[in-house]
């Protein structure tokens, strides 16, 4: 089962001769298992997230996410377990807040808040990640390169 | 020095010709400009872009000869090769204009220390590829304190062209250097003849803006007690408020110390050169030692650099005075209150 | 104001209840004030309390050079009590180790009203901070300089610049604060005056890897700046030492203020205000909102 959308991105999308970079900091227990499942079912969906796994979503630095823009990263995407199912219990409840806070920071300084996503994917939703990994993909061909980092890097 | 200083005269709509000429011939010029509440160095198009009334920019100039960062290679790593490119390119023809005598002043001061053993060759050129124009000084700050390391408000120091406003559209104009003397070959007919009367209301008009200087400080017997005093209780008493911001530091015309920093990953990056603060608790880390771990420390590093070691290997104290550092402190720290007790040490006979 | 002051650290010094009183006394420019540091009860007549007193002097809390072994007297307004309490929260400091003189503060002057010479303390010579303050008297002190006095309610809308930047497009709000942001020179007068930013080794200053770059250019002026902001979300308690330090004029607050309504408003959290709550960031609800996270 697959979402439906193409992976080589609809006519308009190749017409731009761009393809989005998508950096994904996800948790080692659950969105990343989540991955490898929907590698093992054999689901189609882009290729244009580079994942980077780390054990819990709490471990995740917000400052990852300027670190991904800084480094040409058109979106990132932060995904983690369910709450209530973190492996160390407690871990993305602490990441919620932060992430509830410092979303609002990005948005304040004036950074488009649709290229930065937040899921919840478990071990057991491997449909879930493909699905998410094709919107959020799809939103960032639609947004476009993001022209702000662009100008202000090397 | 045989050679006689030219005077001339300029009006207020030969000085925007001035500018326009020298950005018609390729000069970059930059001016005063009101810039977010402040005064900074910005791209002028034409003299009326200058501020009417302000005493100094917030930055010094220094930033046109060390500027705040500069790239000075980049590298790439491919397939087959690593490149690496010198980034520092040839500097354009710059104008600085309107810069306050005691800015220019810093200029051969700090000269001497990029142009000693190791030629630093980014300064330099710069330097080479830039035209002061100073304007003097009638509204002196509070802070200021210039004519006690005896420049002045309408000091010659560092300017290739010093103009002193002497009445409402009228300016005396002064060539101090050769580079300043050919603005007067460049541009025959913007220069009118300077009267005597001019000559003597240009000294008035130093004197009335020097006499607005109410802020002294006596430097005779600090360079000797400063010698003597490397360890003393007047470091840690004087410096206790100092919260180790740069603020100072990165504001003062003849702090010089830079930092290189690598920006980049294993594949591409930048190396970059940037200011930085011998205030800051790391500057002197060092793998195995820690020289200036307290403030007190490294405070007495910005006055001994400034008023002793400066003095010893190049001659000049690395101080103009202009009093951005009192300014600018958030904890009231203010350079002539601390020369003024060296002084008063210094001039103290011994007690038994 | 400065009598009862005087006689209160003088009697602390004398009884030697205190090793130290961190204190305010005149600066050398006329009508200003600056942190002064007394260990002897002579030296009490020195300390003032003016609309000059401005500086927070819990940031000497938490540097070795100033944090003399025994209790300290700290001299503190409002604003700065409330730095206390978020120190002591985070385990920097003990309640024992301070005696808190508290003022009952009006309001201090702003960095432009003393840079133009005013003395009188009105709503344009007011600093920011103090037209939208509710503790003018602190919430907790040791003793009391002044009458209890309420705060009150604010002339305008505390979050009015934030709520005009927040009405403007990204595009728009990117624009605003690479203008701003364009000034910062990385002097880090925002941090070294700030009593919450404490770190013995700044985030900046790591360079295996760089995390935070040091040089300031565009990108390395958003980097540090916004994390800043966030490091401080939660903690901030908004006294404005950052921006009246930043000698370039940058409106820091505008950050830490939106951060501080954000706080508020997700989580019903005000920091400085009891030093023995939770900080915000530092724990949760299990009901805390997830509308952005699909």
């Amino acid at each position: 089962m697959d979402s439906g959308l193409t992976l080589e991105g609809s006519s308009e999308e190749r017409a731009k001769g761009w393809e989005p970079k998508i950096t994904a900091f996800v948790c080692n227990w659950c969105t990343y298992a989540g991955a490898d499942l929907a590698g093992t079912s054999r689901l189609r969906y882009r290729p244009q997230v580079r994942v980077i796994k780390l054990p819990c979503t709490g471990r995740i630095d917000p400052l990852f996410i300027l670190k991904a823009f800084e480094r040409g990263s058109d979106g990132v995407l932060v995904s983690g377990c369910h709450p209530g199912d973190c492996h160390y219990t407690s871990g993305n409840y602490h990441a919620r807040r932060r992430f509830g806070t410092f979303r609002k920071l990005l948005e304040f300084l004036g950074i488009d808040l649709r290229r930065v996503q937040f899921s919840w994917v478990s071990a057991a939703e491997g449909a879930k990640w493909a699905q998410v990994v094709d919107e959020v993909t799809q939103k960032i061909w639609e947004l476009g390169p993001f022209e702000g980092y662009r100008r202000i890097s090397d | 020095m045989g050679k006689e200083m030219k005077e001339k005269a300029l009006s207020r709509a030969g000085q925007d010709q001035l500018i326009q000429g020298l950005r018609e011939r390729g000069f970059r010029v930059f001016g005063p400009r009101e810039s977010g509440g402040l005064v900074l160095f910005q791209e002028t198009q034409s003299a009326s872009d200058l501020p009417s009334r302000y005493s100094n920019s917030a930055r010094s100039i220094k930033e046109f000869f060390l500027p705040a960062q500069e790239s000075l290679l980049s590298y790439g790593v491919g397939r087959e090769e690593i490149q690496t490119r010198y980034s520092a390119e040839e500097p354009l023809p710059t104008v600085l204009f309107g810069v306050r005598p005691c800015d220019a002043a810093y200029l051969p001061i700090i000269d001497k220390v990029f142009a000693w053993e190791e030629r630093d060759q980014l300064y330099l050129s710069r330097r080479e590829k830039t035209l002061i124009i100073c304007l003097a000084c009638e509204e002196p700050d509070e802070a200021c304190f210039c004519t006690s390391l005896g420049y002045s408000p309408a000091g010659r120091e560092g300017c290739d062209l010093l103009l002193t406003p002497i009445a409402q559209d009228r300016f005396f104009a002064e060539f101090v250097s050769e580079k300043g003397e050919g603005l007067l070959r460049e541009f025959p007919h913007l220069w009118e003849e300077a009267s005597p009367s001019d000559q003597k209301r240009r000294k008035e008009v130093e004197a009335e803006a020097k006499g607005k200087i109410k802020r002294r400080v006596e430097m005779e017997g600090i360079k000797g007690w400063l010698d003597e005093h490397f360890e003393d209780p007047l470091w840690e008493e004087i410096s206790r408020r100092c919260i180790g911001c740069g603020a100072c530091y990165y504001l003062c015309p003849t702090c010089h110390c830079f930092d290189i920093v690598d920006e980049g990953n294993l594949w591409r990056g930048v190396r970059r050169r940037i200011w930085d603060s011998c205030s800051f608790g790391h500057f002197t880390q060092m793998p195995a030692h820690q020289p200036r771990e307290s403030q007190d420390r490294r405070y007495r590093q910005r006055i001994m650099h400034k008023f002793r070691y400066y003095v010893d290997r190049f001659g000049p104290i690395a101080c103009v005075g202009c009093g951005r550092c009192i300014e600018v402190c958030p904890v009231g720290i203010d350079l002539t209150e601390i020369l003024a007790r060296i002084q008063e040490r210094a001039t103290t006979p011994a007690k038994g | 104001m400065s009598q009862p002051l005087q006689d209160k650290a003088r009697e602390l010094l004398e009884k030697k209840e205190v090793a130290q009183v961190i204190g305010y006394g005149e600066g050398t420019r006329a009508g200003r004030a600056r942190p002064i540091f007394i260990t002897s009860p002579q030296e009490a007549s020195q300390l003032i309390w003016t609309l000059a007193c401005v500086n927070n002097l819990a940031v000497y809390l938490t540097r070795k050079e100033t944090r003399v072994p025994g209790r300290v007297g700290i001299v503190a307004k409002g604003c700065d009590v409330r730095a206390l309490f978020v120190l002591i929260q985070e385990k920097q400091i003990r309640r024992e180790e301070l005696f808190i003189i508290g003022l009952s503060c009006p309001g201090v002057l702003s960095k432009k009203a003393m840079a133009e010479g005013k003395q009188e303390l009105t709503e344009e010579t007011k600093a920011d901070k103090c037209k939208i303050c509710l503790v003018h008297t602190p919430v907790e002190y040791d003793f009391l300089v002044g009458e209890k006095v309420d705060s009150p309610e604010p002339p305008s809308d505390p979050y009015e610049k934030i709520k005009e930047l927040e009405s403007r497009s990204p595009e728009e709000r990117w624009e605003y604060w690479q203008e701003e942001l364009s000034r910062c020179i990385k002097c880090y007068a925002c941090r070294q005056a700030c009593p919450l930013c404490y770190c013995n080794r700044c985030i900046t200053e790591k360079s295996i890897p760089q995390w935070i770059e040091k040089s300031p250019h565009a990108r390395g002026n958003l980097a540090w700046n916004l994390m800043r902001a966030f490091h401080l979300t939660g903690r901030c308690i908004g006294c404005g030492e950052c921006e009246r330090a930043c000698p370039m004029e940058i409106p820091l607050m505008l950050l830490n203020q939106k951060m501080a309504k954000e706080v508020k408003e997700q989580f019903g959290y005000v920091a400085g205000m009891d030093f023995r709550a939770e900080p915000a960031l530092a724990t949760f609800d299990p009901k805390d909102h997830e509308d952005f996270i699909r």
